[in-house]
């Protein structure tokens, strides 16, 4: 409404409600809620996808480091258990092949070699010499096992064949693991002695605890039918079976993303040359969206703050476009409906006019040829049905009569004087023609206020017209407001060429149908009272002047009449 | 002055009327008096000497009806007898309702009215001497005779 | 007491014809009642006459006079009250002021005397003639004379004045304060609609608070 009236032009009658508001503004929503989602797309999605590149590359990145830290430490650890495997496996080569067998079969020199064996390598429990019929012949340990026959054990069998053998790892009769190395030497005479080391397992569990300081959560040793060989500290107890399955063979380190409870665990593994001892070393993927959100605070801040700005900006925009389009459409339908409205006033003029005058002659016939009639039948005394047909004829004449006043009416508003040029004081004028009314505002309790600025420029004006406009506004607000009412009368300069007068009352308002009608002659919803001119007389006389009048009303709240009236006097266009 | 003659008060704008009326009247033996509006019915009949008094319903300034209550304030007893044109149902029972002895409509004839104005003679003496009586009887009654 | 402008009805013209053949049917009433009471005279005159007191010719002029005067008067109304019954007959046509005023003058004197309300006109200024529907300029200049005249509360002096302009005649009715009318806004609203009608306006006089104006187009001069 703000925009229509500061444009400058005066606009003639407008409505502030129009049919099927509640129509248009869901439409004006809907438009809205496009242009809000759309707008939000486009300028938020760059910015998502970028940040979600982002997190996939840092997740590539510390996956990669994962992955090359845990092998690392699988390749390390596998070197030191290969290598605490073949000292031990060398020593008890050189034990059997350097020294005689009979020197060996001899328990003292049995126990001065695993003296020496503890001294130099360490880890070595005990030491058996065992013959080709698996005897345990001689032995040196903690244990009683001299005389053990070992011929139906897997190992034995093993050794015999390969001449080598590291065994699984056991808990034997002492409850503590280790494990066995067995060595054999063919002896000339073709009959073979097999010496017998059995290996505490510490020995291989502190080589993976030194190297695993970092790197893995978890590192154990399996065999190859997936009992774990030491303790593990997530996936099973020593000689329970692993609960991860047993890796393929690959003579390298690998590293496996392996399923597990749901989720992922990255697995290093590598087979332990000469063992049946499989190193796996278990790593948990870091929950690296935290991490990444730790790592890159000030680029979540900037994004964060970005699609906020974003997001404002959108809301913000989108309700100035749908805003401007709005108004724009409602400026164009007012244009649109005040060219529709004063064309209808211009014809109903025209149209009035016209029909006046042509019905004019014909009903001045009618009415001479009537009285023609009546003279006819008065001096036909004795014509049968003359009584009859006086009264007829007498109702022609009345009837015409009151055809010629309707008519005469209709001609009324055409021809109308050149309005004077005077120079009034609006304000003085207002409050000359609510002097008028000043009684019956005192009898009713209805409060006038005045909002009458200094600086007024005065206008060049008709007195008798304004006085008649704002005699018939400020009565018709009388009319409209109850007892104690008010009403408010402005003036103020709209522009250079117009100052405007409001009238507002805090009546019942105008109903939006009665409110298209207003200024249409013979409208009234007083019943009784209204001639059903007044406002449209009013309205011909303000366009007479050159000005514009418009009403603003909203049914239960009052209506406001506003009047243009032009500061110097324009020439009539009619 | 002769006592016994009945004295009348004449009220009405229409001066031919009420001086030809009081002509006839004067001529039939009583004392008329006449006057145009109705501030001068209520100072001339101040002195409360009239037997009665014709008003006319519509007269400049001050109407019949009024004239009638500002008659009858200062004067109970005053008998008033409206003599007019305009004669509706209505205000000839609004005069009576305030009143008034009765409601003549013009022309009328001076026979009746002559009739009217005698009862309201009458009727004024009934309720001055019975005003009298009271009075007497309420000094009597205060005096303890 | 009723002729008083009831708003409701106002503008209706057939309000208006009652409203002034109500007045004057009293007036003519009064013509009659006096006319009755000199022929009452007459009859106690005669009476006396037969009683054998002679008749004061005095007497018998002041009777004689007071008759004639009564009956010119009935005349004149009954003249003024035809007048304004053939305002009907036709629907536009030209009108003398002057002639509107005196008859309108005429047939509203009670109104105006119950007001205590001298009317100054000048019957001569003739000549100012307006075409128009009769009965609604009788009905608008009616309206106009009784709203200046009820600007007085106590009775005063209403001055009519005709003036000609170039193309409009300008009818001044000057009283005391038009603002002090009871109702005067529905009234002068219905003069309004009424001078709109025959393509006039009224107005209040911009230097005078108690004058009416009332601006008719003129015949001959240029209508658009």
């Amino acid at each position: 409404m703000n925009g229509a009236e500061s444009n400058g032009i005066p606009n003639g009658e407008m409505t502030t409600s129009t049919p099927g508001l509640q129509r248009e503004s869901t439409r004006y929503r809907k438009l809205w809620r496009y242009s809000v989602l759309l707008t939000s797309i486009v300028a938020l999605m760059p910015l998502i996808v970028m940040m979600g590149v982002n997190n996939l590359q840092y997740r590539r990145t510390t996956q990669s480091e994962m992955r090359y830290d845990l092998s690392r430490m699988v390749s390390d650890t596998k070197r030191s258990l290969e290598f605490v495997i073949r000292e031990r496996v060398s020593a008890l080569q050189l034990v059997i092949s350097d020294n005689n067998t009979s020197d060996l079969r001899d328990d003292e020199a049995l126990a001065r070699v695993l003296k020496h064996l503890k001294a130099s390598f360490g880890g070595f429990v005990d030491l058996g010499l065992i013959d080709d019929d698996g005897l345990q012949r001689h032995y040196v340990g903690p244990y009683n096992l001299k005389g053990t026959n070992y011929s139906e054990e897997v190992w034995f069998h093993e050794v015999m064949l390969r001449g080598v053998n590291v065994s699984n790892v056991f808990l034997g009769h002492r409850h503590f693991p280790h494990f066995v190395i067995s060595v054999k030497r063919e002896l000339e005479s073709g009959q073979f002695v097999i010496l017998r080391g059995t290996i505490d397992m510490e020995m291989l569990t502190y080589q993976i605890a030194i190297r695993n300081r970092q790197g893995a959560d978890d590192a154990f040793v399996v065999d190859h039918d997936g009992i774990l060989q030491t303790q593990s500290q997530s996936h099973g107890d020593l000689l329970d079976p692993c609960s991860l399955p047993v890796p393929p063979f690959s003579p390298e380190i690998e590293v496996i993303d392996q399923p597990h409870n749901g989720g992922h665990l990255l697995v290093g593994y590598s087979y332990i040359e000469q063992s049946p001892f499989i190193l796996m070393a278990v790593r948990t993927y870091d929950d690296h969206f935290t991490d990444w959100l730790r790592a890159h605070s000030d680029l979540i801040g900037f994004f964060v703050g970005s699609v906020i700005l974003i997001i404002i900006v959108v809301f913000w925009s989108s309700s100035f476009l749908v805003r401007q389009i709005r108004a724009s459409d409602e400026r164009r339908a007012k244009m649109l409906h005040n060219i529709e409205y004063t064309n209808k006033m211009a014809t109903i003029g025209r149209l009035a006019a016209s029909v006046a005058h042509e019905i004019n002659n014909p009903l001045a016939i009618i009415n001479e040829k009537a009285g023609l009639l009546k003279d006819l039948a008065e001096h036909a005394e004795d014509h049968p049905y003359r009584d009859k047909s006086i009264a007829s004829v007498d109702s022609i004449i009345q009837s015409v009569e009151r055809c010629s006043a309707v008519t005469h009416r209709l001609l009324g508003f055409t021809r109308r004087m050149e309005p004077g040029h005077e120079m009034i004081d609006l304000r003085i004028l207002l409050q000359e023609v609510v002097g008028f009314l000043g009684k019956e505002a005192a009898h009713r309790n209805i409060e006038i206020q005045y909002h009458f600025p200094d600086d007024l420029p005065t206008v060049e004006c008709d007195r008798g017209w304004l006085q008649q406009i704002f005699l018939n506004l400020v009565n018709n607000a009388f009319g409209a407001v109850e007892r104690g009412g008010q009403i408010a009368l402005s003036v103020e300069r709209q522009n250079h060429a117009y100052v405007a007068v409001r009238v507002r009352d805090s009546g019942s308002g105008i109903s939006e149908e009665n409110l298209q009608h207003i200024f249409e002659p013979f409208f009234s919803t007083k019943g009784q009272f209204g001639t059903g001119l007044g406002l449209s007389i009013t309205y011909g006389l303000v366009q007479k002047l050159g000005g514009e009048i418009k009403v603003e009303s909203r049914e239960g709240e009052g209506s406001t009449f506003v009047v243009l009236i032009p500061i110097k006097a324009v020439a009539t266009m009619e | 002055m002769d006592e016994d003659r009945t004295r009348v008060l004449l009220v009405d704008d229409e001066k031919d009327f009420v001086e030809l009326l009081a002509e006839r009247l004067a001529g039939r033996g009583l004392t008329v008096d006449t006057c145009s509006t109705g501030n001068e019915a209520l100072e001339r009949s101040g002195g409360g000497n009239y037997d009665a008094v014709v008003l006319d319903l519509e007269m400049p300034g001050m109407d019949g009806i009024e004239t009638l209550k500002k008659l009858l304030a200062e004067q109970p007893e005053l008998q008033v007898i409206f003599l007019s044109g305009r004669g509706t149902l209505k205000t000839g029972i609004e005069a009576v309702k305030e009143g008034a002895l009765e409601f003549l409509e013009k022309p009328a004839d001076i026979s009746t009215l002559l009739t009217h104005i005698e009862e309201a003679k009458t009727r004024r003496i009934v309720l001055v001497e019975k005003r009298m009586q009271d009075e007497i009887a309420d000094v009597l009654r205060r005096k303890g005779w | 007491m009723s002729e008083g402008p009831t708003p409701h009805a106002d503008h209706d013209a057939l309000a208006f014809m009652g409203a002034v053949t109500a007045s004057v049917s009293h007036d003519l009433s009064n013509v009659l009642s006096t006319i009755d009471q000199v022929s009452g005279l007459i009859e106690d005159m005669l009476i006396a006459v037969e009683r054998g007191v002679a008749i004061d010719p005095a007497r018998l002029e002041m009777v004689q006079g007071r008759l004639a005067h009564q009956t010119k008067r009935g005349v004149t109304i009954v003249r003024k009250l035809n007048t304004l019954g053939h305002t009907t007959d036709d629907p536009v046509r030209q009108e003398d002021l002057a002639l509107v005023f005196s008859t309108l003058l005429v047939l509203m004197e009670r109104m105006a005397s119950r007001r205590r309300i001298q009317v100054i006109f000048d019957p001569e200024q003739t000549g100012h003639m307006v075409e128009a529907n009769p009965v609604t300029l009788y009905h608008l200049l009616y309206h106009a004379l009784l709203l200046v005249m009820d600007s007085y509360s106590d009775g005063g002096d209403v001055t009519l004045d005709l003036v000609e302009e170039e193309n409009s005649t300008s009818i001044s009715i000057a009283g005391h304060d038009l603002a002090s009318v009871e109702g005067g806004g529905d009234r002068l609203a219905v003069i309004h609609v009424l001078a709109d009608q025959i393509g006039g306006k009224a107005m209040i006089d911009a230097d005078d608070p108690g004058c009416l104006e009332v601006v008719l187009p003129r015949v001959g001069g240029t209508q658009e």
